[in-house]
């Protein structure tokens, strides 16, 4: 079956502040079959969000080629939605206007818009809310709507940008849990980033690990445990065996990765 | 042991507060009253309440005041309102158009911190007596905050807005009304506030210097027959209308801004 979600040696330049390009992204190529859930970790500073942003279209990659169910992209566009790091609802908006969001922009009406956010409210598990605003919501409630609005245009790939990395541990397991639920529910291609393996190994199909300076696949690794996947599979020695794996291939960069910050 | 918490109730407190509110305006009500009635007695040198508020009476009954009331405010208002609407448009042009910031903000920044009421003489030269020199400094002294604050509205738009709504593939002026507009707002009603008080010092200010009706005309003419009690009552009106207009502003943000009473609220 072809790929929903192809990246051909995609190649991503910045300009450094004397004005050098900088390689970001070294060729960068993989393959997501329709309906599979890939995750990337990979050191802070590695180029993850660069990566992912490019396959939204949000910023240009010098060389390479992005598809979608076969169609090059080079803009953003309907058939992919895009969950953020960063809390990136409108504060004037309520649940329920966040969530047509990306339906009001291609001119449907709040009428016709209505039972769809309503459905997704429900689903998100944010009933009662419609009407909150931004601002009364707790950090994974927010980031609950955050997904709901990428879900409401019914894009062909999900891409999720560390959306759990700002919440409290607790809330991130749930959240983990949520998304696995949710995601059972509403099969879609999902390329989700992280810097947490352990969340990327519980989530995944398959787990992609980028290297450093410039950013590379350095791995390819895919996750055996049956779906549906209960949170207590992160206790069992065949996962954490998976996580010691990808930790060792990643160790040496998120050293160095916090030697450079410091 | 038990040990006895000491925390007052949410609700005590403000029904305590508003007490003190109370009971200080009236306090201050009364100490006017009683400083005229019987410690500085001399009309000339100051007025109590109850006649300040017998002259306004008289005034009313004869409908002169009216006349004084509504001069004044066709001049603040005409002149605030055509001050929002080229200030806000400037600030936005000024925030989306590079060519335009490099021409305007040399001027504007210059003229935002000058005295423009000091232009007071010059406008009553080209201008004449009549309400259009008063709408001419209202505007001018009005429109460089509100011109400012727009612009830093718009600029200061959060980029991960501006993102969300380039990822969701928004045209250039959904941008601006889904994303720019709403992040300005706030902004907006600040420059707009300040506004108001530059406004209000034009209409003030112009009618002192030179008028043939207004507010500032009526204490202006009490002055030069030493009816103190006419003057404070000129000054009581400028107030009254200051303070109508700013909580009218109040009514609006609430109205166009729920949000941000939510906000409030949540701290
Ligand atoms: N707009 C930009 N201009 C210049 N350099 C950038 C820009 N965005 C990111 N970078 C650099 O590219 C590298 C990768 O960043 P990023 O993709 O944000 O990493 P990650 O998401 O993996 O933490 C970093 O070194 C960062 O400083
Ligand atoms: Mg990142």
């Amino acid at each position: 079956m072809a790929a929903k979600l192809e990246v051909r040696n995609l190649s991503k330049y910045f300009l450094s502040r004397e004005g050098e390009p900088r390689k970001v992204l070294d060729s960068v190529s993989l393959d997501i079959a329709d309906n599979e859930f890939v995750c990337i970790v990979g050191a802070s500073g590695c180029g993850k969000t660069t990566f992912i942003r490019c396959i939204g279209g949000l910023i240009p990659a010098e060389e390479g080629q992005v598809r979608i169910a076969g169609r090059a992209v080079s803009a953003p566009g309907s058939d992919r939605g895009f969950v953020f790091q960063h809390d990136s609802l409108f504060p004037w908006r309520t649940v329920r206007d966040n969530i047509v969001f990306g339906l009001e922009v291609r001119g449907e009406s709040a009428a016709s818009t209505r039972p769809l956010a309503d459905a997704l409210i429900k689903l998100v598990g944010l009933s009662g809310f419609a009407d909150h605003y931004p601002s009364e919501l707790s950090g994974g409630m927010r980031q609950r709507v955050n997904l709901a609005r990428a879900l409401a245009i019914d894009p062909d790939v999900l891409l999720m940008d560390e959306p759990f990395a700002a919440l409290d541990a607790q809330t991130r397991e749930i959240m983990q849990r949520e998304l696995l639920k949710i995601w059972t529910e509403r099969r879609k291609t999902v390329l989700f980033i992280t810097h947490q393996i352990d969340e990327a190994v519980y989530l995944a199909d398959r787990v992609l690990v980028f290297s450093s300076r410039p950013g590379r696949l350095a791995a390819d690794i895919r996750i055996p445990f049956a779906r549906p996947r209960n949170l207590s599979i992160k206790r069992t020695p065949e996962f954490l065996a998976i996580v010691d794996d990808v930790w060792k291939l990643i160790e040496q960069e998120v050293v160095s990765a916090m030697q450079l910050a410091d | 042991m038990t040990k006895t918490l000491n925390i007052e109730l949410p609700a005590t407190a403000a029904r305590k507060s508003r007490r003190r509110v109370f009971l200080s305006i009236v306090g201050g009500l009364l100490l006017w009253e009683i400083t005229g009635r019987w410690f500085v007695t001399d009309p000339i040198l100051f007025a109590p309440l109850s006649k300040v508020l017998q002259t306004g009476w008289a005034l009313t009954v004869s409908g002169e005041i009216w006349k004084h009331l509504g001069v004044s405010m066709a001049e603040f208002l005409i002149g605030f309102v055509l001050a929002s609407v080229v200030g806000v448009a400037m600030g936005f042009l000024m925030a989306t158009s590079r060519r335009a910031q490099d021409i305007l903000d040399p001027w504007v920044s210059f003229f935002y911190s000058s005295p423009l009421v000091a232009l007071t003489p010059f406008f009553l030269l080209v201008f004449g007596v009549g309400i259009a020199s008063k709408v001419a400094i209202v505007f001018t002294v009005a429109i460089f905050p509100i011109l400012l604050n727009a612009f830093v509205g718009i600029r200061s738009a959060d980029p991960h807005l501006l993102e969300v709504a380039r990822a969701f593939n928004c045209t250039k002026r959904q941008v601006f009304s889904k994303v720019l507009l709403p992040a300005a707002l706030p902004f907006v009603i600040v420059g707009l506030r300040l506004g108001i008080g530059r406004a209000l010092t034009g209409v003030v200010v112009g009618e002192l210097f030179a008028s043939q009706a207004g507010v500032g005309y009526l204490i202006t003419t009490a002055g030069q027959s030493f009816d103190t009690a006419t003057v404070f009552l000129g000054v009581l009106l400028f107030s009254v209308i200051g303070v109508t207009i700013m909580e009218g502003l109040k009514r609006v943000e609430h109205a166009m801004a729920p949000w941000r009473k939510s906000i409030a609220e949540v701290r």
